[in-house]
């Protein structure tokens, strides 16, 4: 396995898996309500990892998720180095590199208690990263699409293609993903998908990153 | 001259974890929650003394859990840089030893996700202090003992290794300033000679030596590709 691809495995399995593991501890703590998230909406990612052991899990599990997001930018920038321009590609990690910060800074404020908690900063970061994150994978997704007509091989292309048509129909039919304190049960349903379909595209990678070369 | 991603793990590795120390230690001070003082001099504060109360717990949180990731990252450069340069491979031994340091850097991910104003007050979290301690000492012993035993590894091989002159030599002095502390520590606590201030002080050398010695590295990886391994499979035909 190459470093690219060990990168985007951890992205995906450590994001979702920690989302995974920290529902499951919370439903058996009783501090989250036990449905199908992506179907019910009876809860949002967020609550489900504020209290008890669950807490612990999630905070930790998604800050460490942010460095790998942080570094699959960096990887993705190089393997497309040979077909993209620098201002492209600056731009394009400029916005995923921002996403997975504030999404850092919006887990690494979370408390047990809703009322201690730094609302402010976790919405912001919350917020920050998806749509850091929608505007990147968008410019991402253009420039895959751009050096594959040049001949570029991407084997993800359309499992890629999928995905960012599924991000865009969320953000066209339902006005994106927009965290808040309390939200709809429709606004978590479209959160829990969001999420899914971005850590979906970190692992995308794998398949593309067989051989890549990290030289800057 | 462009920073390879390999430099770029190794500053980020050392440089993060340091900063993160040191504002997480002004954000307590000027909280009033710990004593201005040097702590390195002084032993007046522990670096967990100054992530438990918010804000400086947030910063201590996220700093901290992020650099163990990224030490895992420096341990995963080493062991394919060493698959790289060092012909034969390594040995199980050196792998091993990734390991167990890969898995130290983990327990440092628990060891600070459970820090903050819900272990106040101690008497009643009894079981989260308990946890975060034994976490605590568990990554520092088994990281240092590794990077010692890295060092040794690295000295043997220095020729092979490329890893003469300064490059051995910054990582012998930070190893050998580390088994210092880590032996004073063991005789100490072995004779019940433990004081507040040695615990304190060891405390945050050898967190701060620790995160240095990832710096060491830098100059051993200017021409260190991650991909180097599959470049060499794909010319011999058995990749790609």
């Amino acid at each position: 396995m190459s470093f690219g691809q060990y990168v985007a495995l951890s992205s995906f399995v450590l994001s979702m898996g920690t989302i995974a593991i920290t529902y499951a501890v919370a439903i058996s703590q009783g501090t989250a309500p036990v449905c199908n998230p992506f179907i019910d909406g009876c809860t949002d990612i967020t609550h489900t990892g504020m209290k008890g052991d669950a807490g612990f899990i999630f905070r930790g599990g998604m800050v460490a998720a942010c460095v790998f997001f942080l570094f699959w930018w960096q990887v993705m920038a190089t393997w497309l180095k040979p077909v993209a321009g620098n201002i492209s590609r600056r731009v394009m990690v400029f916005f995923g590199m921002l996403g997975a910060i504030g999404l850092l800074a919006g887990t690494a404020v979370l408390l047990p208690e809703k009322d201690a908690t730094h609302w402010g900063v976790h919405v912001r970061g919350a917020n920050l990263f998806f749509q850091g994150m929608l505007i990147a994978l968008t410019i991402n997704y253009v420039l895959i699409f751009k050096a594959r007509k040049q001949g570029f091989n991407v084997p993800s292309f359309w499992f890629k293609t999928l995905l960012i048509g599924l991000l865009w129909f969320q953000f066209i039919a339902f006005a994106g993903v927009t965290i808040g304190i309390e939200m709809s049960h429709g606004k978590r349903i479209i959160e829990w998908w969001a999420t899914a379909f971005i850590g979906c595209y970190f692992l995308s990678a794998w398949w593309d990153w067989k051989s890549v070369r990290l030289t800057s | 001259m462009r920073i390879t991603v390999p430099q770029r793990v190794c500053l980020v590795a050392s440089l993060v974890p340091v900063l993160t120390f040191a504002v997480s230690y002004l954000l307590s001070a000027s909280g009033a929650h710990v004593d201005w003082c040097n702590p390195y001099l002084d032993g007046c504060t522990t670096i967990t003394a100054t992530g438990i109360y918010y804000p400086a717990a947030y910063v201590l949180r996220a700093g901290i859990v992020s650099s163990a990731v990224v030490f895992v990252l420096w341990w995963y450069c080493t062991h394919i840089w060493l698959k790289d340069v060092k012909d034969p491979d390594p040995g199980w031994g050196i792998k091993l030893l990734i390991w167990i340091a890969s898995l130290a850097s983990l327990t440092l991910v628990a060891s600070m996700v459970v820090l903050g104003e819900n272990m106040v007050p101690s008497s009643d979290h009894r079981g989260l202090w308990n946890f975060h301690s034994i976490t605590a000492v568990v990554f520092f012993v088994f990281t240092s003992f590794c990077q010692i035993i890295m060092t040794l590894y690295m000295w043997r091989h220095r020729d092979v290794l490329s890893t003469t002159g300064f490059r051995i030599s910054a990582k012998m002095l930070l190893a050998v300033i580390q088994a210092l502390i880590l032996l004073v520590l063991i005789v100490a606590v072995t004779l019940g000679k433990e004081t507040e201030w040695l615990i304190n002080t060891s405390e945050w050398w050898i967190a701060t030596l620790c995160s240095l010695f990832y710096l060491t590295s830098y100059s051993d990886w200017k021409t260190f590709r991650l991909t180097r391994t599959e470049q060499k499979l794909a010319k011999t035909g058995d990749a790609l």
